[in-house]
């Protein structure tokens, strides 16, 4: 079960994995930014407002940083979506691992310069905070992408809304019927849930080991890399294994190939 | 008469580039260097407190107190001056010439002030609410206990025993970034 496969070879189950694992991180690390930078690292919306706000008052320097910031986060999204999108589709788990590679090293490189180089200069917080941000945004591209948008971890605001409306359908019934929307409700919780998870997490981390939190963040990241990495291969060992024990190997193939199809669960 | 179609990179481009030059607009000095020197206390008052609370109020102007620790004063106001130096040191000298040292830090945006006490260990967090070059303004959140937010307001060197007390600190001109 790959957790970064392509939108038109995934389940729900998958979903619930890529959604459950990567809303940690996203908790994790915007929790923990807010505690080290009093900084979000990903509320966009917010940056946005902040962004208008600081138009208003004339306050250049700020204007500049949260703008900065903005940037950063859209050259998260444009990065990964770049590197997903633009290679050849051999290619494409390679690429996906690229991605995540990149913001596993930003998490580290975070973790390390704030436990061992931070002096809490503002010019420090303003670059971290960016990094962050790009981070967040490379994050969210990367499994919006390869969900074909149906996960979005750090997007909390669009999530509520989404679960305004599915938990009205579940009140009037329409989730025994729709498996769509049953998918989603369920999806939806898991990414909350984690997301706040996440943020406990980060929070706790935090006041025990400093920036040594963000490695949290890198290493649940790294798993998710490694297990969609190796873990298809040693699953694929296994099915061998099994299939050449009972002698039917073109059986534990084909077995394969069907848990590769696609979730009728998600389909909208 | 046909107009020619715009170019289709420079469409696509346009929105990241308005979001770069918005970015890198203003050339104002770094909030750090704007906060070095010497201010003064002009003004403090609460803002966001209850009417019936506001006439006990009057009997904490020489502090706050917290109600969980009544003994520990939490917000000092006593006419202070408040000198920042270059290698993030704030020296608050009160009316009577009494000094306490703190480590000062820009956060966020440069909207957050954090403050720790070396003496006490205290953490204090500011909302700097307004930071020019004569004129500086803090919020202080006291906390849901008292439902209100001080308000302090600076001003740079206005003060006469103030002016002259400061003139060894630093000013923003002669600044040179140090590492703490």
């Amino acid at each position: 079960m790959l957790l970064l496969a392509g939108s038109n070879e995934r389940s729900a189950k998958q979903d619930y994995w890529l959604g459950g694992s990567t809303a940690i991180v996203a908790g994790l690390v915007n929790v923990c930014s807010v505690i080290a930078f009093f900084a979000f690292a990903s509320n966009v919306t917010g940056h946005v407002a902040v962004l208008t706000e600081e138009l208003v008052k004339g306050h250049w320097h700020q204007l500049r940083v949260v703008g900065v910031w903005l940037l950063a986060f859209l050259s998260g999204a444009f990065v990964a979506h770049m590197i997903v999108t633009g290679v050849a589709k051999r290619a494409a788990r390679i690429a996906r691992g690229v991605a995540l590679t990149m913001e596993i090293a930003i998490l580290s490189a975070v973790g390390y310069y704030g436990a061992i180089h931070y002096s809490e200069t503002l010019t420090e917080t303003e670059y971290l905070v960016g990094l962050l941000l790009f981070g967040m945004g490379l994050q969210n591209s990367l499994v919006a992408t390869v969900s074909g948008g149906v996960v979005k971890t750090t997007h909390l605001t669009g999530l509520m809304t989404d679960l305004g409306m599915e938990l009205s359908g579940f009140v009037q019934g329409k989730t025994r019927t729709d498996r769509s929307l049953a998918f989603k409700l369920k999806l939806h919780l898991i990414i909350l849930g984690t997301y706040m998870g996440g943020g406990i997490l980060g929070g706790l981390l935090f006041m025990e080991v400093g920036f040594m939190a963000f490695f949290a963040g890198s290493g649940l990241l790294t798993l998710i890399l490694a297990y969609d990495l190796l873990g298809e291969r040693v699953a694929s060992y296994g099915r061998r294994g099994a299939a050449a024990f009972d002698g039917s190997w073109e059986l534990g193939a084909s077995g394969a190939s069907a848990s590769s199809s696609s979730d009728p669960d998600r389909a909208s | 008469m046909r107009s020619h179609p715009r170019p289709a990179l420079l469409s696509k481009l346009a929105p990241i580039a308005a979001l770069v030059a918005l970015a890198l607009v203003g050339c104002e000095d770094h909030p750090e260097d704007r906060l070095l020197g010497c201010w003064s206390e002009a003004d403090w008052r609460y803002e966001r407190v209850d009417a019936h609370e506001s006439a006990t109020m009057g009997r904490w102007t020489d502090g706050i107190r917290s109600r969980e620790h009544p003994d520990r004063r939490i917000l000092r106001h006593e006419a202070e001056r408040w000198e920042f130096h270059p290698n993030r040191e704030l020296v608050i000298v009160g009316r009577d010439g009494t000094e306490r040292r703190a480590r000062w830090r820009l956060k966020g945006r440069g909207h957050v002030m954090t403050l720790r006490f070396g003496d006490t260990g205290d953490f204090e967090v500011y909302n700097v609410q307004e930071l020019a070059s004569d004129r500086l303004v803090l919020h202080y959140d006291v906390g849901m206990e008292l439902r209100g937010i001080a308000r302090l307001e600076f001003r740079r060197g206005r003060d006469s025993a103030g002016a002259q007390a400061c003139s060894s600190v630093p000013t923003p001109a002669r600044r040179t970034h140090g590492r703490s």
